[in-house]
C-alpha cells in the first residue's frame, strides 16, 4: 500500500536529526548543498505494444552538520509513480584520511556498478548482471552501517568498504568491497563479496556471492571487466523446501568499453555480458549485447542512446536464442 | 576521427553479435494452459524493492497483461501467510487514471474493480477448495467473491496456478448495489484472531481491521460484542437482530461447517454493516484452508463465541438445522459438488501439471486430490446428518 520507503529508516533518520539538533546548537547554520539529476526519454521494448516516455528525477540534500558530520537525503520520483519517495537517508561521520562511517538507509555496494551513482554509469540502465542481482537483495538499499576508506591515485592505493545491513523482509546482509589502484598496469583490481541471511518459510538460509573486477578509468577510456558468481536465494530456497535441498549457483561476466572523443563529445559504449542463472544447466543462459552512444552537449547534459539486445536460451530450447526483453532507450540526462 | 584503439572492441562486439544473430528466433508465446493468463512485468529495481519490503506490503509500479489487456498497475505482495512463502500472492491496483475513473462509475477498471487479488492460495494443495468454497457460499445466499483460476507469469517465467479473486471492498459492494458502511476484516493477531467476546480484556483491534467508510471506527462492532456478552438465550434475538443479520450468519456457519472452514471462524471473514439494511452481514474470504479436519473446530456447532451464543437459542438452533439439511439436500448436494470438482479439475489440470510447487517430489497428483476431496465430502456429510439427529 505504501509508495514511499518504509517508515523505519525515516523514523531512525528523524530521531538522529532530533538528536543532532539537540547536541548541535549551530545546526541552523549547517551548510546545505543540493544536487541531483533529471532524466527524460523514450523506451521501446521488443514485443511491447507501446513505446513509453518517461521522466525521472532525483534531488539530493547534503547537510554539513559540522566539520566531521554530514547528513544526506536522496528523494526521487518518476513518471510511473507520480510521487516522490525517500530513497536514501544516512549520516556520514568523517574519520579523516578519506575514511568515514555511514549510518542509515543506503546502498548495498556489491560490484562495480553499485560503487557509484546511477547517473555516473555510461549506460542508461544497469547492465544484465546487476538486473539479475537486484531481486535477490544482493544490491539495492537497506538500513546499514558502513565503514570505508577510499583509494586515492595520489596516496593510498587500497580502498575498502564494509557494511552490515538489515532490511524490512528480515534479511541481514554483509557486503564488502576492496579495490587496489594501478595493480595490472593502469587497471585497478577489485573484489566484492556479499553474505546474506535470508528469512525463508520455516527458518533461514545463508546465501552469498563473490565478484572480481578490473577497472580502467581515464579521461578517454573506460574499461570494466567483471565476473560474479554466487548462490541464487530463490532457486536454492525452492530446492530446500520442495526439491533435493541442493544450492543453485549462478555466474555472470561483463566487459564494458567506453571511449570518449573529446573533440566531438561523443562517447560510444559497448557492453557484452553473459548470465548463467543455474551453473548446472550452463547452456541455459542470456547474452547481453549493448551498443550505446553518449553525446555530452554540456558537461552536465548527456544524451544517451542504448540498444540493449538480450539473447536468451531456455530450458525448452538451448539451440536458439530469443530476444525477449531487448530494448532501445533514448535518454537526456541533466546533472546538477 | 575514430581512434584506432577502439576497433578491436568494436570488432569483437560485432563478431559476437553476428554469430548470435544466426540463431535468433521470435520468443514463443507463453502458454495460458486453458486459463486466463496474467503476465506481470516488473523492472529488476522495483522487484528488488518489492522483495526487500515484503512485510511492509510496499507497492511498486508495474505492468500486467491480464486476459489479453495490457495495463499499468501498482503491485504489492499480499495475503497473511503467503508473505513469508516463496510463492507469493499479489494485489494489483490499476493505475491508469481513465480506467480508475471508469471503475468508479462501474463501467470499467478490471471487472469493475480498482484493485484485484491474484492469490497463490498456498494453503490449498488441491487447488479445488477456492472454487468449491466461494461457490458454496453463493449457493447459500451469501455475497461472495467471483473467482477464476489463472496462469501467472512474472517477467516471462511461469509462476504457477493462481486464483483471480474479487476483493471485498467498496467496489465489491457497489457492484452488488450495496453501499460501503462499516467493514471489518478478521485477522489472526494476538488473542488468536477475531473474537466476539470481551472476556479476558479482549480489544477488537487485535483481531479486526476497520476498512469501512469511517477510518479507525470500531463503535458498532464493539456494540455488537457488548450485546452478545450481556445477553441471555432468552433475550438475545430481540437484542441482537437490530444489529446482526442472524439468518446470514447461520448460513455462513452452515457452509463453514459443511466445508470445514476452520480458518473462517476467528480469521479471514469480512463483517459488513450495510447502511441500507442497518445490520451486520458476513462475507467469506480466503478459503484455501477448507476440507481439512481441525482438532477442535470440525464439529456441527462450528466455533467462535457468536456461533456458541446463537446456537444456545432454540429458534436459531432449529433454523440452523433446517439450513444445513436444505443445503445438503438441495443446493450443495454431493452430486452437484462432484460435478463442480470434476469440472474444476479438468479446467486447472494443465496449469497444475506444470506448477513446480504443486508437482514437487512427494506431492500428490491432482486426480488423487479429486478422489480424496469427493470421499471426504461424502464421509463428512454422513457424519453431519448423524449429528443433526442429536441436535434438538
Amino acid at each position: 500500500m505504501k509508495r514511499s520507503c518504509s517508515n523505519f529508516p525515516a523514523a531512525i533518520f528523524s530521531f538522529f536529526i532530533a538528536a543532532v539538533a539537540g547536541s548541535q546548537p549551530a545546526l541552523s547554520q549547517a551548510k546545505t548543498t543540493i544536487s541531483g539529476w533529471l532524466r527524460t526519454g523514450v523506451e521501446y521494448e521488443y514485443n511491447e505494444k507501446f513505446r513509453e516516455n518517461f521522466y525521472r528525477g532525483k534531488v539530493q540534500f547534503n547537510v554539513k552538520v559540522d566539520k566531521n558530520l554530514e547528513a544526506q537525503i536522496d528523494v526521487r520520483g518518476e513518471s510511473e509513480e507520480h510521487a516522490m519517495e525517500l530513497r536514501e537517508a544516512f549520516f556520514t561521520a568523517e574519520l579523516g584520511k578519506a575514511a568515514g562511517l555511514d549510518f542509515g538507509q543506503g546502498k548495498k555496494r556489491f560490484g562495480l556498478e553499485f560503487q557509484k551513482s546511477k547517473e555516473n554509469l555510461l549506460t542508461n540502465e544497469r547492465t544484465l548482471i546487476y538486473q539479475h542481482l537486484e531481486p535477490f537483495g544482493f544490491v539495492g538499499r537497506d538500513v546499514n552501517i558502513r565503514y570505508y576508506h577510499k583509494a586515492k591515485s595520489d596516496g593510498r592505493r587500497n580502498g575498502i568498504s564494509l557494511s552490515l545491513g538489515y532490511s524490512e523482509d528480515h534479511n541481514v546482509t554483509a557486503v564488502g568491497h576492496w579495490t587496489r589502484l594501478n595493480t595490472i598496469g593502469s587497471f585497478a583490481l577489485g573484489a566484492s563479496s556479499v553474505v546474506q541471511v535470508d528469512k525463508i518459510a520455516g527458518g533461514s538460509q545463508t546465501v552469498w556471492a563473490l565478484g572480481a573486477e578490473l577497472l580502467r578509468d581515464t579521461e578517454k577510456h573506460h574499461v570494466e571487466i567483471e565476473a560474479v558468481a554466487g548462490q541464487d536465494p530463490f532457486r536454492s530456497e525452492f530446492e530446500k523446501s520442495f526439491g533435493d535441498g541442493k544450492n543453485v549457483y549462478f555466474f555472470g561476466g561483463k566487459i564494458l568499453y567506453g571511449h570518449y572523443f573529446k573533440k566531438s563529445r561523443f562517447e560510444p559504449v559497448f557492453v557484452y555480458s553473459l548470465l548463467v542463472p543455474d551453473l548446472d544447466t550452463f547452456e541455459v543462459n542470456t547474452m547481453e549485447l549493448l551498443a550505446g552512444l553518449n553525446y555530452y552537449a554540456a558537461s552536465a547534459l548527456r544524451i544517451g542512446l542504448n540498444g540493449d539486445l538480450l539473447l536468451a536460451t531456455s530450458t525448452k530450447d538451448q539451440d536458439e536464442r530469443t530476444y525477449a526483453g531487448s530494448k532501445v532507450i533514448l535518454q537526456v540526462q541533466l546533472v546538477w | 576521427m575514430l581512434n584506432l584503439k577502439a576497433f578491436p572492441t568494436c570488432f569483437i562486439f560485432a563478431a559476437v553479435f553476428l554469430y548470435s544473430c544466426g540463431k535468433i528466433v521470435d520468443p514463443p508465446d507463453t502458454d495460458d494452459y486453458g486459463l486466463t493468463k496474467i503476465e506481470f512485468t516488473i523492472t529488476s529495481e522495483y522487484l528488488g524493492i518489492l522483495n526487500s519490503m515484503v512485510f511492509a506490503r510496499r507497492e511498486v509500479p508495474a505492468r500486467v497483461e491480464i486476459a489479453g489487456e495490457r495495463r499499468k498497475i501498482f503491485a504489492r505482495y499480499s495475503g497473511q501467510t503467503a508473505l513469508g512463502q516463496l510463492k507469493k500472492s499479489y494485489t494489483v491496483e490499476f493505475a491508469d487514471p481513465d480506467h480508475s475513473l471508469n471503475a468508479f462509475k462501474g463501467e470499467s477498471g478490471f471487472r469493475g474493480h480498482r484493485e484485484y487479488v491474484i492469490s497463490a492460495q498456498n494453503g490449498d494443495h488441491t487447488k479445488l477448495n477456492t472454487t468449491l468454497g466461494f461457490w458454496a457460499f453463493r449457493q447459500a445466499g451469501l455475497m461472495a467473491s467471483e473467482i477464476e483460476p489463472a496462469a501467472v507469469y512474472l517477467n516471462g517465467d511461469y509462476q504457477g496456478l493462481y486464483y483471480l479473486i474479487e476483493p471485498v471492498d467498496e467496489d465489491f459492494l457497489r457492484i452488488r448495489q450495496r453501499r460501503l458502511g462499516s467493514l471489518y476484516e478478521a485477522f489472526n493477531g494476538q488473542f488468536d484472531g477475531a473474537h466476539f467476546s470481551f472476556a479476558g480484556g479482549y480489544d477488537v483491534r487485535l483481531g479486526f481491521e476497520s476498512k469501512g467508510e469511517r477510518e479507525e471506527f470500531y463503535g458498532d462492532l464493539e456494540r455488537l460484542i457488548q450485546i452478545l456478552d450481556a445477553s441471555t438465550p432468552e433475550n438475545l434475538p430481540a437484542r441482537i437482530e437490530p444489529l446482526l443479520d442472524a439468518e446470514n450468519y447461520l448460513r455462513y456457519l452452515a457452509v463453514s461447517v459443511l466445508f470445514h472452514n476452520w480458518d473462517g471462524y476467528f480469521n479471514n471473514f469480512r463483517l459488513h454493516l450495510d447502511p441500507q439494511i442497518g445490520k451486520f452481514q458476513f462475507i467469506p474470504w480466503d478459503l484455501d484452508n477448507l476440507l481439512e479436519l481441525h482438532p477442535t473446530r470440525s464439529r456441527l456447532e462450528g466455533a467462535n463465541e457468536l456461533s456458541e451464543k446463537l446456537l444456545q437459542v432454540p429458534a436459531y438452533r432449529q433454523r440452523y438445522k433446517k439450513i444445513l439439511l436444505e443445503l445438503m439436500d438441495e443446493k450443495l448436494t454431493v452430486a452437484r459438488l462432484d460435478l463442480l470438482i470434476d469440472d474444476t479439475a479438468a479446467k486447472i489440470a494443465r496449469a497444475y501439471a506444470v506448477d513446480r510447487f504443486l508437482t514437487a517430489p512427494g506431492s500428490k497428483p491432482l486426480v488423487e486430490h479429486t478422489t480424496a476431496t469427493k470421499r471426504f465430502i461424502r464421509d463428512w456429510y454422513a457424519k453431519i446428518r448423524e449429528d443433526l439427529r442429536k441436535l434438538d
